[in-house]
Parts: C-alpha cells; sequence; structure tokens
C-alpha cells in the first residue's frame, strides 16, 4: 500500500483527469452527452475491481473508434462522456451493464425514491452540474487519500508527535491517574453553552456543558504528551476524570453549577458506588435540571449495562443524551428505541460535502426524532449554523457559539447604552 | 456492593445469618399476629443472565429506599438475586409504584413484559401473609430459598475461590510490563482455528474460511497468570493491539500457495492501517480474496469514519470485511446494513431460542432479510439446536465448538 501510495502520488488519479477533461470540455460542449453510472451504490460484492473492469470494458467499441471516453472512479463509478450522435449505443451499453449486476438490491429495488442507476447529461444544458459533479468528486478523492496517508504514514505519524506530543502510554497513564487523585482540577473545569439559534443568529441559551479540558490538563500535568493518541488508553483516562467531575459537583463550592447543566459519565461509572453516592447528595428537583451525556463507545460494550444504566437515571430525573455522534453513526442507530432524550452530532465540513443525500437523511432523522434534540456540536463557524439550520437542526454547541454569546452580549449592552443616552 | 458480597459469603460465618434465614425467622414472629402483612417475592433470579448483574440488583434495591424509610417495610436481598418485600398495612398501590420502577429497570428484559393474557405475573408474586394459606405457602417457599442458598452458598465460596485466582485487575501500572511480555512471548504455538461452516441442505459443508486467533485466555496462562485480563474492557482493547501486530508477523512469515484455504484473522481497525497490515498484504499479495478480516463492532462504533477508511481500502484489495462480535438483541438498535461489510457475525446465545417472543424474532428475521442471509454468519454455535435455528432463519454459515466436531466429521469423510 505504501507502494501503492507512491505511485499514486506522481500519477494523477481519474478524478483529476475527468476535471481536467470537464474543462477542456466547455469549448466543444455543444455536441457532448455524459452519462455517470453508479456502481457505487452496489453491495460490496459486486463492485469489485472485476465487476467494475468488466462493465467498462463494455464501452472499449466506441473508446477505441474515438467516439467517447470514460473514467472508472475509485468509488467504481463510471463516467462516460460520449458524442451526441452514439446516444442509441451508449443507451445499449448502460443496459447491458444493468442486466450484468440485475441481482442486486440497487436494480431489484430501483424505484422513484431510489438513486438511479445512471444519470444523464447534456454537456451543454446541464455543463454547470457536470462541473460541479467533477469538482466535488477530484475534492472528495483529495480529501481520501490525504485522509489515508496521514493515517498510514510514518511522516504523518512523526508530525504528529511533534505537534501534539508523545503518544500516550501505559506508563504513562499510571502516572497521570496517580497525579489526578491529589490535583486540584477546579480550575480546568470549563463550560460551554448549548444554545439555540435563530433566523438572525441570536443565541439562546439551553444549558450548559461542564468538563474537564483535555488540552488544559495536558498543558498543566503532562505537557508533551498527546493523551488523545490511543483510543483505549483515552477512555480509561475518562473513567478517572467522569469521578473526578462527579466529586466536584457534590462539593458545589469547587465550581459554580447555576442553571440547567450537562457533563460526562460512562456508563461504567454510572453504575460505580461513586455515582450513587453524587446521587444520594443531589435533590430530586436537582436532578430534573441535570443532562448526563453518555459516549457512543460504551453503548456496544454492554448494551445491557447501557440499557440498565438509562433506565435508572431516567427514572431518578436525569435526562439522557448520547454524546459524539458522527453521520455515520447517527445513521446507523435507532436513538427512539435507544430512549435517549438529546443526541449530539459532531459537526465536519464533510456533511455540507455529502451533498443532497447527506442533506435529505438528515433532514428526514430531524423530523422523525420530534421532541428528541439533535444538538450540533463543536461549530467553529458560521457554515456549521447555517448547514444545521438547513436541515432544521435548532440547537448548537461551539466556539462559533460562544462568539455569538459574546457578540449577543456586546450588543445587548450597546442597547441598554444608547437608551440610557436616550433618556438623558 | 460490600453489603450484596456480605450476604453471599456469609456461608463461611454460619448461615444463621443469610438473609434466608432473617427472613424466616421474621416470618416466625409475626405468624400468630399477622394481620396486614403481606409479601412481595420479586424474581430477579430469573433475569436473563446479562441482567443478572450485581451492580444491577444493587441498584435495584436502592430503589425500595424511600419506601422502607417511610413504612413498616423490610427488603430481603436473597443468595439467588430475588428480592423479597414484607410489608405491613401499606397500601398495594403504593407497593405497586416502587415495584414497577423496579420492572422499568429491566425493561429489556422479557421478564419484566406484562403478560396481558396470563393471570400471572412473572417478574412478582404476591402473598397475603394474613391468610394461613398464602401464610403456609410463602413459608415453605422460602424455606426452600434458605435450603437452596446454603448449597449455593458453598458453591459460590468455590468460585469466589476461583474468581481470586483470576487474580488482579489490569490496571495502567501492569499493563506496560504485561505489554512487553506480550510482544516478547513465543506465541506461534498458541494460534488456534475455527472453522466457518456454510451447511447446505443436504448437510453437506463447505469450509467458508477458518479463523486464526490467538486466545487471550492461554496468553494470560503463559505471561501472567495472576492478572485478570477481561475486568477492564478498554485496557483488554489495548492489549489487543499489541496481539493482532504478534499475530500479523507470524501470519506474514508463512508461505501462500495460488489455493490456499481461506483463512480469517480478527484485527483492531488501527492495525488495518498499520504498516504490519502492509507487510502482510505484501505476503498475501495477489490471494487477498482468500483472507478475510474481521473488526470488532465496539471499534467500529468508537470510530465509525476510520472504520470507512479500513473497509474501502480492505474491499478495494480484495479482501473480504467481516463485524463481529453482534449480540442479536443489539439489531434492534442498530442498523448494521450501513456498515457495508461482506458478513456480520452473530453471536448465538442461548436467550435467542428460549427467548420465545415472536417481536424479537420476528425482528431479528427481518434484519436478515435486509442485511441477505448470505452475509450472516451465526458464531458461538455450540449445539445442534442452534444450527437449526439459524437455518430456519435461512441462515446458512455458522462458526463454533459445534461446528468444529462437524467439519472434522466431514473432513473425515462420514455423511451427517
Amino acid at each position: 500500500m505504501a507502494l501503492a501510495a507512491d505511485s499514486q502520488r506522481n500519477m494523477p488519479s481519474q478524478e483529476n483527469l475527468l476535471l481536467d477533461y470537464i474543462h477542456r470540455l466547455e469549448s466543444h460542449k455543444r455536441d457532448r452527452k455524459v452519462v455517470h453510472i453508479h456502481l457505487s451504490g452496489l453491495r460490496p460484492f459486486n463492485r469489485r475491481d472485476q465487476h467494475v473492469r468488466a462493465a467498462a470494458g463494455n464501452f472499449d467499441p466506441l473508446i477505441s473508434e474515438l467516439h467517447g471516453q470514460i473514467f472508472t472512479l475509485k468509488n467504481s463509478d463510471i463516467l462516460f462522456v460520449f458524442k451526441k450522435e452514439f446516444l442509441p449505443e451508449t443507451e445499449t451499453i448502460v443496459q447491458k451493464i444493468r442486466f450484468l449486476f440485475s441481482d442486486d438490491p440497487l436494480i431489484t429495488e430501483e424505484g422513484a425514491n431510489t438513486p438511479p442507476f445512471a444519470t444523464w447529461y447534456d454537456a451543454d444544458s446541464d455543463f454547470d452540474a457536470i462541473l460541479g459533479l467533477a469538482q466535488n468528486l477530484a475534492q472528495a478523492e483529495q480529501k481520501r487519500q490525504s485522509v489515508v496517508r496521514a493515517r498510514m504514514d510514518a511522516r504523518a505519524a512523526l508530525k504528529a508527535k511533534q505537534e501534539q506530543g508523545d503518544p500516550m502510554n501505559p506508563d504513562v497513564l499510571a502516572r497521570l491517574e496517580t497525579a489526578l487523585v491529589r490535583a486540584d482540577l477546579s480550575n480546568l473545569v470549563r463550560r460551554q453553552f448549548i444554545c439555540s439559534v435563530d433566523s438572525k443568529l441570536v443565541p439562546t441559551q439551553e444549558f450548559s456543558e461542564l468538563f474537564i479540558s483535555i488540552k488544559d490538563l495536558r498543558e498543566t500535568i503532562l505537557p508533551g504528551v498527546n493523551v488523545t493518541a490511543n483510543r483505549w488508553l483515552f477512555q480509561h483516562l475518562t473513567e478517572t476524570l467522569d469521578k473526578r467531575m462527579l466529586s466536584m459537583l457534590t462539593k458545589t463550592d469547587s465550581i459554580s453549577i447555576s442553571g440547567e447543566i450537562s457533563f460526562n459519565v460512562n456508563i461504567a461509572v454510572v453504575l460505580s458506588k461513586e455515582f450513587q453516592a453524587f446521587d444520594d447528595n443531589i435533590s430530586a428537583s436537582r436532578r430534573g435540571s441535570m443532562i448526563i451525556e453518555l459516549q457512543k463507545e460504551d453503548l456496544f460494550v454492554n448494551l445491557s449495562s447501557y440499557l440498565f444504566a438509562r433506565e435508572f437515571l431516567q427514572e431518578k430525573g436525569y435526562r439522557v443524551l448520547l454524546d459524539g455522534l458522527s453521520l455515520e453513526a447517527i445513521q446507523m442507530i435507532n436513538l427512539e428505541r435507544l430512549g435517549v432524550d438529546m443526541c449530539k452530532l459532531v459537526w465536519h465540513p464533510d456533511l455540507v460535502d455529502g451533498g443532497e443525500a447527506v442533506h435529505d437523511a438528515l433532514s428526514r432523522l430531524v423530523k422523525q426524532l420530534g421532541d428528541r434534540t439533535i444538538i450540533l456540536c463543536r461549530c467553529d463557524n458560521r457554515e456549521a449554523v447555517d448547514f444545521g439550520r438547513s436541515v432544521g437542526i435548532t440547537h448548537y454547541q461551539g466556539r462559533y457559539v460562544e462568539n455569538l454569546i459574546a457578540e449577543d452580549g456586546r450588543r445587548r449592552e450597546l442597547l441598554r447604552l444608547k437608551r440610557r443616552i436616550e433618556r438623558n | 456492593m460490600a453489603e450484596w458480597g456480605s450476604t453471599s459469603t456469609s456461608g463461611a460465618a454460619g448461615f444463621s445469618n443469610s438473609e434466608e434465614s432473617l427472613l424466616l425467622d421474621r416470618l416466625k414472629r409475626i405468624e400468630n399476629n399477622s394481620a396486614g402483612y403481606f409479601a412481595v417475592h420479586i424474581h430477579l433470579s430469573d433475569l436473563r443472565a446479562n441482567n443478572k448483574q450485581v451492580h444491577f440488583i444493587q441498584i435495584a434495591k436502592r430503589t425500595f429506599e424511600p419506601l422502607l424509610e417511610s413504612n413498616d417495610a423490610t427488603l430481603f436481598s436473597l443468595t439467588n438475586l430475588d428480592l423479597v418485600l414484607v410489608c405491613n398495612n401499606i397500601a398495594v398501590d403504593d407497593v405497586d409504584q416502587v415495584v414497577d420502577k423496579v420492572r422499568g429497570l429491566f425493561s429489556e428484559d422479557p421478564l419484566a413484559e406484562i403478560d396481558d393474557s396470563g393471570f400471572e405475573d412473572n417478574f412478582t408474586t404476591w402473598h397475603d401473609l394474613s391468610s394461613t394459606e398464602d401464610f403456609a405457602t410463602f413459608f415453605s417457599i422460602v424455606a426452600g430459598l434458605s435450603l437452596e442458598a446454603e448449597r449455593v452458598t458453598e458453591e459460590a465460596a468455590r468460585v469466589d475461590a476461583q474468581k481470586q485466582s483470576r487474580g488482579q485487575p489490569l490496571s495502567p501500572s501492569n499493563l506496560s510490563e504485561l505489554n512487553k511480555k506480550l510482544m516478547s512471548m513465543r506465541i506461534a504455538d498458541l494460534i488456534q482455528h475455527q472453522t466457518c461452516l456454510l451447511v447446505r441442505p443436504g448437510g453437506d459443508g463447505e469450509v467458508v474460511f477458518r479463523e486464526h486467533f490467538i486466545s487471550m485466555g492461554q496468553v494470560k496462562e503463559r505471561i501472567a497468570p495472576d492478572t485478570d485480563f477481561f475486568a477492564n474492557p478498554w485496557l483488554f482493547q489495548y492489549l489487543t493491539e499489541s496481539l493482532d501486530r504478534r499475530l500479523l508477523a507470524v501470519l506474514s512469515e508463512r508461505e501462500y500457495e495460488e489455493d490456499f484455504e481461506p483463512i480469517s484473522i480478527n484485527l483492531n481497525i488501527s492495525t488495518v492501517l498499520s504498516r504490519d497490515f502492509q507487510r502482510f498484504h505484501r505476503v498475501v499479495g495477489g490471494n487477498s480474496e482468500r483472507v478475510v478480516v474481521e473488526m470488532q463492532v465496539i471499534d467500529v462504533f468508537a470510530d465509525p469514519k476510520t472504520y470507512g477508511y479500513a473497509r474501502d481500502s480492505l474491499q478495494e484489495r480484495g479482501y473480504r470485511v467481516v463485524i463481529d462480535g453482534i449480540d442479536p438483541m443489539s439489531l434492534q438498535f442498530f442498523d448494521p446494513t450501513i456498515l457495508r461489510s461482506d458478513f456480520l457475525k452473530i453471536s448465538w446465545s442461548n436467550a435467542l431460542q428460549d427467548d420465545g417472543s415472536d417481536d424479537r424474532e420476528s425482528e431479528i428475521r427481518s434484519v436478515i432479510t435486509n442485511v441477505g442471509k448470505n452475509s450472516v454468519i451465526l458464531a458461538r454455535v455450540d449445539t445442534e439446536k442452534a444450527v437449526k435455528w439459524g437455518l430456519a432463519l435461512g441462515i446458512s454459515r455458522f462458526q463454533g465448538f459445534f461446528i468444529d466436531r462437524l467439519a472434522e466429521a466431514i473432513g473425515s469423510g462420514k455423511k451427517l
């Protein structure tokens, strides 16, 4: 794979070639058509290399006569650009390819509501759409390559080490956990607001999340160590942090917990003595203003424990939030069935890049969940909130939301000032 | 936790202190003046195994605390995990309210389901102790449970001793040492095989692949018999990353003929994206379609995006991908088809058969139809019953102890 990645770096990808070709096509688009065959929708066992090669092979006669140009993309899709007069031949070929996969659900379940097997474009009238498609494909491929490389390269690992510190190891974890028992963490507790945001981008604070800043923890206790480098060691660390947070919440003088708050608790911790002690010290009315954030990682470690913990928490009066869902996770799991009151979808530019399919899927999900709130978290910029609003999400969290709150505060202050001046 | 522990290990200190005998004493005291008394027997011992966890029972017991504080009521926590609530002059509705809360805690367990058609509730039995007949029945039930408890407690003491021998739980402080040992120990001789078999209607079988794995139990015996590897799921996962590398190193040294028998290996996603796997890939070369890579559903959920890259990179190079460790119950909560793997490995458990709930079975049936019955592997198959259950649902790929015996029989040419 390292070799393959190297050679790819020197060779332009089909996606880049396609984009280049489409740019050049602009000058003679008048007599061209394009068909996009969505082989990426086939089941994995139907879209192996040999299948895609077989499908693409059908175009060989037209290509060798220079009547068309083919692009076989990384995601198995095929794009064929051809001269208008060969439309009947091309239609026959596409029909033939369809027949090759006639037992795949992509074909058997094809209907008005499912994506089509092939999309046809007229290069002249649909040029913008074709150009947009090619740009998206090239961009996606570029991103895919950079991510795959980032994960594989020793160079990338070195870079991460330089930027984020040495990866965590068990020895360091043991030392850190010993240090955490004694350390005063109250100055590392951060608060971030979850807000509803209206069309004028004015935020209304709904509740706030209390958390121990991992970044600050690193800087004060473990400079030079990347605590999140190993997923499993980090998960273990969060259990210790959860318990420290619970003890701080019990001693209300160490941190202020005004208003409705949420905080993270691992399921193992919910079922532990520490949580029972915390619960004993909380008045029944206070529980109603607390939201317990459970991690999705915990869900499938022990589903029985998750279900029991959720039932226990809700029965006690807490509300339950499922944290840290990616687009993939949120589409995969049945939130209604899991009985959570809220969930957090992590913002990522991919959500926008996913195009209409992702957009529609999320809008549907938001509608379907109704009262169960989806919070778009880690919103760093306006794009996140704009996207969220476009799919019907009402609640947001993140740096950008904190900025909106500050801005709103300034605006109100100015308003007050103005009124005072007017009165005078 | 401590309270519970003292109940289950009190056998050695003399049995007269057991909750059962305390309950018998109590019954004897109220026998002649039983007006207003009743008992509620909550059959937590009939919960499914995965719901019979000590900390669950602890929390269930705590649910009764408000009731116990403000009323004449006592809760007995029996050795078999059943709870008995003895009440004096309390409104049934007040008790019902608490019992329903406890029932709610176990709402995913078939025991807690309210059967509208039946007269009896499986979750609780109520006894009116002021009625001589009810009193006698209940007394003999408790007497029976008391005897049973004595036997179980002795057994538990033995199991406890065994648990002790499982040793210290994994912790960050012993992990690093163990990891070093794991990286340097002899391992090739610990690689075991288990066959995944395609069972045809006629009873013929065909090997789909042989899973190659290193038994953690044996690793523990060899490097740390005094450590309990399974007490901490996250630190255990950490160790499996090292184990992956060892397994791949061994497999990378083998030579692969053109048509070697298909194998499967269970790997962390981080391993699939590592250099160790690239090295293995170079050795396997053009025969990648004979290698199946299994990834754990926990790992997939922790980071679905990275799983997606790993899956694509494997499938593009010709490997087949299995999602392993799917609890059949979890199929009600997530749709595995979105994972676009070649196979889903669902773990068989006796609960599937004993369940008797048509809803769950039809749910599993619809999942199997949805993912395609040729994509499902029923794993941990240890009885013929399990195979029959699978076949009835249209599943034809199986793995487990029972299948290993079956595969052996096929291998030796016997007709099944």
